[in-house]
């Protein structure tokens, strides 16, 4: 959208708005402020702030990060009686460089990390906006005032982001009380290959004596009341390791750091598909775990089925697309309010997209249909794979079990799994399916309140 | 022309470069001083020009003599009349310490501009017919911009006055320097209508028509309009410089002011690279290197044809990467610079 006319914001002494044009109050709106409270998006208060502290009047560009698209501007910041006045002119909108097919994938392992709150940093390293997780974070702060430990070692996160790589689950410390956090991002740029700052998520790493390390490796885990946190140990044992070994592979895949025979580079892709296959499967047995537990418990939220199938395809749609599969989401407008616990019933939706990618045959089509009626929210997830005979269809949802498929990748856990979190949630999952025929899963949850 | 430096002297210039003394702190800070004397009086191969030493005393000395001719009018008849007839550029050459590095380098910055602007390497003589037709509201911002350039070139006297045409940041310091020399002369009961004249004076800059931001704009709109690569060459032709490297700046995600910097304070070759990452024509990169070698002593001539032959070997994705430090914050890039000078000296005991 460009805009040819100056849109105006006026500030008072402390940063709060006094007067704004609309396309500044969505922009304030976006970042997470008030229309009449203190100025939210962190370039523009820079600018106030310097106008004010220097008495002069600036004028320079001016990139504001978005999720998908980032705009940028010319603004005029003139010290004012107290305050500042700010006109902007000269938008451009630039949407986000389409990614490639591992920067796909590696977001799409970042969004879904199975814990962590998600981060954003504008190309100077300076924070446009973090989750509750990192709540001692504000927008504008330094990444390198955050985390300044790992500046100072040999950790290599300085020099991930210096190169504009992605890092996954590397450790810094920061906050006040200077506490481990694992960290990964991935850089974003724009469709001219401009960096753009970097998108990530964050989690609390637990320190957990070394004593009491879980055996990982056992297969079956039957649940342990000595072992209360043994998701989080398995994580710390297991996933950040593994991410480690899965990023490194894909790095030498991809020739990144210089050219390599092409049968080293097909070792490095089987790496990382089998550190991948095992990442899953880290993740079931931690999610096995904590579901088998007896207090285990989902929140109430209302959620948008709709919305969650969308996502899903947006997650795996570079799979799907590899394949040539179309996977045809609910359209934007279209709404599924329900009942349940966001993150779960996301991991439902790509567990019941990823079985059909899996499954279907090449260049078919898979169909997400969300809808809400009687009280009951549905998730309709419908390939032209060749379906699941009648006898077998709830035997697919016990743990291990790939009716006899072992030609594929998969736990065996993922339907169990998502079964039980549905039940959890007062839902349910089920089959509607005959041989040659393909597959309809479908996810019901209570109904939500269309708002 | 004298041999490149060693090897051992280039992995970490990145990140010296482009930051501004005194962000560094302590150590650090001693280690930019360091490195700027070692530019101006050692005799490697990497010293700054006569040329452009001679000339950033010019821009020190045109902008003060400007700024003092501003605030003595701002003052009025009766209190100029109590003022010794020339005050700061004397007591600045006198002491020189009395500017900061920031300001300094700053000047430093312009005089090099100035230079390459007027580099007979870097036009054709033959006029520029085939020049791409300019979008809307770009050709007024080019024409601001070769007369700023053709100002920053002027080899007038040191104490002639040139227009102070500086960023904001650095435009308060020069201001209020002035104006306390000035109270320094003049009774002490002036000291409150010099106060009041520096307000005003600052009040009255305006950095959207200062060059900076002018090339910062032009760039804003040309990526807009979509440059291509004849324009690239024309304002090459042209001694766009400061177009240029707006252009580059926007393109890579750097700030001009620091890419500017880096230019003046890095080697030949990190000039080429900063072209490749922001996919300028081969030409338009070499002319911008030979412009340079008035700003700065360079590498031997058969060094300098073999980084140009490099040229189209290093991809754009390359050579983002090579100068992905310089769009992180001043902050980030001094505290890696600490880190990796650590490292380095560590390895070296």
């Amino acid at each position: 959208m460009p805009h040819a006319s100056a849109h105006v914001l006026r500030l008072d002494g402390a940063d709060h708005i006094l007067s704004a044009d609309t396309p500044i109050l969505l922009l304030q709106a976006q970042a997470g402020g008030a229309p009449d409270g203190r100025i939210a998006v962190p370039q523009i208060a820079a600018v106030a702030r310097l106008a004010r502290r220097l008495n002069i009047l600036i004028a320079r560009p001016l990139l504001i990060g978005g999720h998908d698209t980032d705009i940028r501007l010319w603004v005029r910041a003139r010290p004012v009686a107290g305050g500042v006045e700010l006109s902007f002119s000269e938008w451009q909108e630039v949407p986000h460089l389409p990614t490639s097919e591992n920067a796909a994938l590696r977001e799409a392992e970042i969004a879904l990390a199975a814990e962590g709150t998600e981060w954003r940093t504008d190309a100077q390293m300076r924070f446009l906006h973090a989750g509750d997780m990192l709540g001692f974070v504000a927008a504008g702060d330094e990444f390198a005032a955050i985390f300044p430990e790992s500046l100072a070692g040999e950790h290599p996160l300085g020099v991930a982001i210096a190169a504009h790589r992605p890092f996954f689950a590397l450790e810094a410390r920061g906050g006040p009380d200077a506490r481990p956090i694992a960290l990964s991002g991935h850089p974003l740029f724009d469709a001219d290959g401009s960096f753009l700052g970097y998108r990530g998520k964050a989690s609390i790493v637990e320190e957990a004596p070394r004593a009491t390390a879980p055996d990982a490796a056992a297969p079956s885990l039957p649940t342990d009341p000595a072992l209360p946190d043994f998701g989080k140990r398995l994580d710390l044992a297991l996933r950040q390791p593994l991410t480690r070994i899965i990023a490194n592979a894909e790095t030498i895949k991809s020739r990144v750091e210089g050219p390599i025979r092409g049968d080293y580079a097909a070792y490095a892709a089987d790496i990382a598909d089998a550190g991948r296959h095992l990442m899953e499967l880290v993740d079931d047995l931690a999610d096995l775990q904590a579901i088998d537990r007896p207090n285990f418990t989902v929140a109430q939220e209302d959620i948008d089925l709709a919305d969650i199938a969308r996502r899903a395809a947006g997650l795996l749609g570079v799979k799907a697309a590899d394949r040539g599969l179309t996977v045809e989401a609910p359209k934007a407008d279209e709404r599924a309010p329900a009942i349940g616990e966001f993150r779960r019933a996301l991991q439902i939706a790509v567990n019941l997209l990823g079985n059909a990618v899996r499954y279907s045959p090449e260049n078919s089509t898979i169909w997400l249909r969300a809808e809400t009626e009687g009280g009951v929210a549905t998730l309709v997830v419908a390939d032209q794979g060749r379906g699941i005979a009648l006898e077998d269809q709830q035997r697919v949802f016990e743990k291990f079990e790939r009716l006899g498929r072992e030609d594929v990748s998969g736990t065996g856990l993922g339907l169990y799994i998502s079964r039980r979190l549905a039940r959890a949630m007062g839902g349910d999952i089920t089959i509607d399916s005959a041989p040659g025929q393909g597959a309809r899963f479908i996810l019901t949850l209570p109904a939500g309140s269309p708002q | 022309m004298s041999a490149p430096l060693p090897e051992e002297n280039r992995p970490t210039h990145i990140w010296y470069s482009a930051l501004p003394p005194g962000t560094v702190g302590g150590e650090g800070d001693a280690m930019r001083a360091a490195l700027f004397l070692h530019r101006c009086f050692d005799g490697r191969a990497m010293r700054w020009s006569d040329a452009l030493v001679a000339r950033t005393r010019r821009h020190i000395g045109g902008c003060l003599s400007a700024v003092e001719m501003a605030l003595r009018l701002e003052l009025g008849v009766e209190i100029e009349a109590r003022l010794p007839d020339v005050v700061c550029w004397a007591r600045v050459q006198a002491d020189p310490a009395l500017l900061s590095p920031i300001l300094l380098a700053d000047m430093r910055d312009r005089a090099a501009i100035g230079l390459m602007a007027q580099d007979r390497m870097l036009a054709e003589a033959v006029p520029d017919t085939d020049a791409p037709p300019l979008p809307a509201g770009a050709a007024d911002l080019l024409a601001a911009l070769a007369l700023a350039q053709s100002g920053w070139a002027d080899a007038g006297p040191d104490h002639r006055p040139m227009r102070a045409d500086l960023p904001a940041e650095a435009m308060p310091e020069l201001v209020w320097t002035a104006g306390a020399l000035l109270a320094e002369a003049a009774p002490a009961s002036d000291s409150g209508a010099i106060d009041s004249a520096c307000a005003a004076l600052l009040t009255r800059h305006d950095e959207q028509h200062m060059p900076f931001a002018q090339a910062a704009l032009l760039a804003h709109r040309l990526r807009g309009a979509g440059e291509n690569p004849e324009m690239l060459l024309s304002l090459a032709r042209q001694r766009q410089i400061l177009a240029l490297f707006a252009i580059a700046a926007d393109r890579i995600g750097l700030e001009l002011p620091s890419l500017v910097r880096h230019v003046a304070e890095g080697e030949e070759q990190a000039l080429f690279t900063l072209c490749r990452a922001a996919q300028f024509p081969r030409e338009v990169a070499v002319r911008l290197v030979l412009g340079r070698r008035s700003v700065a002593r360079g590498v031997d001539d058969s060094v300098l044809v073999e980084y140009a032959d490099d040229y189209d070997r290093m991809t754009p994705a390359e050579a983002r990467a090579a100068v992905a430090g310089l769009s992180l914050s001043a902050p980030f890039r001094a505290k890696l610079a600490v880190v990796l000078a650590r490292r380095h000296m560590a390895r070296n005991a």
